[in-house]
């Protein structure tokens, strides 16, 4: 019971607005320490933990060349093209990319979007472009945020529906040997296609209704200008 | 053949080249201790392909790791000392005896906020499916194991649009835009993510039942 404390480490260190990796490594020790692991086992956890999720972290390679293009002014080429094209609105073009990152997603394409190869580059600047003529900061700002939210959402809600995905893959491999079942990834990744739906309603909707937001958030700041 | 190691070592490379920047530049006040960070870091991504290889003892890459502080393991930990077991414990007092509906919703209720606390779905998904999933929602109350679970883990994916601590998905994009607000993404994803989570407590009871 006591292990619990751990977990009110982390939420006194937020609350003090301590820097969130202390936290979390102070949580784990403290969990680990009255779990009753020796200090040498909470090492090798530390250190299995760190060589195993490296793969988080591979997107660093793609920014030199996302750096290198964006030199060349791609940013700007999406920005001038979308702009010409009137109907496409800032959240009718999230909501778009929401339903091709949610379906490429769900037949297991999840490396086509991304908030480095993808948002930053092309998504952002294109929804930014396709805004109002003269786009004020904090309009720039929430379009950014719902730019990387379709681009998260679609993925989450999108991937599990394909069989070979890491948490289908986790979820079968935990109840089949803890419980003794037979669960097919088949059979869970079925099941993710009503929360899919749900979650492409609720989100596209949202990001359809963004547009209004965004008209009122610059009329507010016309008016200070104006002041 | 190209391996997945060969991109660790690639990353690696690059912290070391963002090391050799950092020492460099003179007008940084915290260069010595940025310089070390980003060392320290390449390092690691080297020699974790001797770890998952079991050439190297671990505890070295976890002296390493505490250093870094990494966010990623901490649900490794929590599991290896038994916090699922302290869960169920809890929440057998929190549950009314025989209310299925107050059952599903602890159950991913539960889901989307251990992984708000930990950052992962992943992490929290074989305490809450120890602590309330499998003993009460499959063997009390009969329900379909994998609708059960499928939801399950989708609940917990509503927490993770609401986390500072999923620091890839939420904090990365963030500073990959250059916004601000460090939280942009988050405050555009939480409305998302509240009547999604009643969505699934709903397909739950509807469906697994």
């Amino acid at each position: 019971m006591w292990v619990l404390l751990a977990i009110a480490v982390v939420v006194v260190g937020f609350a003090v607005g301590l820097n969130s990796m202390l936290v979390v490594t102070a949580a784990g020790i403290v969990a680990g320490l009255i779990g009753g692991l020796s200090l040498v086992q909470i090492l090798n956890a530390f250190g299995d933990g760190f060589a195993g999720s490296r793969s988080v972290t591979v997107f660093i390679v793609t920014l030199p060349v996302i750096g290198l293009i964006e030199r060349y002014g791609l940013q700007h080429q999406a920005r001038k093209l979308i702009s010409k094209l009137k109907v496409l609105t800032t959240g009718r073009l999230l909501a778009i990319y929401l339903l091709i990152r949610q379906g490429t997603a769900a037949v297991g394409l999840t490396s086509i979007g991304g908030p480095a190869q993808a948002v930053r580059p092309l998504i952002a600047p294109m929804a930014a472009g396709a805004a109002t003529a003269n786009c004020p900061r904090r309009v720039q700002e929430k379009i950014k945020g719902f730019a990387a939210s379709a681009d998260t959402v679609g993925l989450f809600f999108g991937e599990d529906i394909f069989v070979a995905i890491g948490s289908i893959l986790l979820i079968t491999g935990f109840v089949d040997t803890t419980y003794g079942l037979q669960l097919e990834a088949i059979d869970i990744a079925v099941w993710a296609i009503p929360t899919g739906i749900c979650a492409l309603l609720i989100h596209g909707v949202r990001l359809i209704l963004l547009d209004r937001q965004l008209d009122k958030l610059a009329a507010e700041a016309d008016e200070e200008v104006a002041r | 053949m190209i391996k997945v190691e060969w991109f660790y070592w690639l990353c690696g490379l690059f912290f070391g080249l963002i090391a050799l920047q950092v020492i460099n530049d003179r007008s940084n006040p915290k260069r010595i201790g940025s310089a070390a960070f980003w060392g320290i870091l390449g390092l690691s991504f080297g020699y974790g392909t001797f770890v998952v290889n079991k050439q190297g003892p671990s505890w070295l890459l976890g002296i390493a790791v505490i250093g870094l502080a990494l966010l990623a393991t901490l649900g490794l930990l929590f599991n290896a000392s038994g916090v699922g077991k302290a869960v169920g414990r809890v929440t057998d007092h929190l549950v009314p005896k025989g209310s299925l509906i107050a059952a599903v919703a602890l159950y991913c209720i539960g889901m989307a906020v251990f992984t708000i606390i930990m950052g992962n779905a992943f992490a929290a998904f074989p305490v809450m499916t120890a602590a309330v999933g499998w003993p009460l929602l499959v063997q009390q109350f009969d329900g379909t194991p994998a609708v059960v679970f499928a939801i399950g883990m989708l609940a917990g994916f509503c927490g993770t649009l609401c986390t500072p601590m999923a620091a890839n998905f939420n904090l990365v994009p963030a500073a990959l835009l250059e916004l601000k607000d460090q939280y942009g993404p988050i405050k555009a994803q939480i409305p998302t993510a509240v009547p999604l989570l009643a969505c699934n407590i709903a397909l739950m009871y509807v469906f697994a039942f």
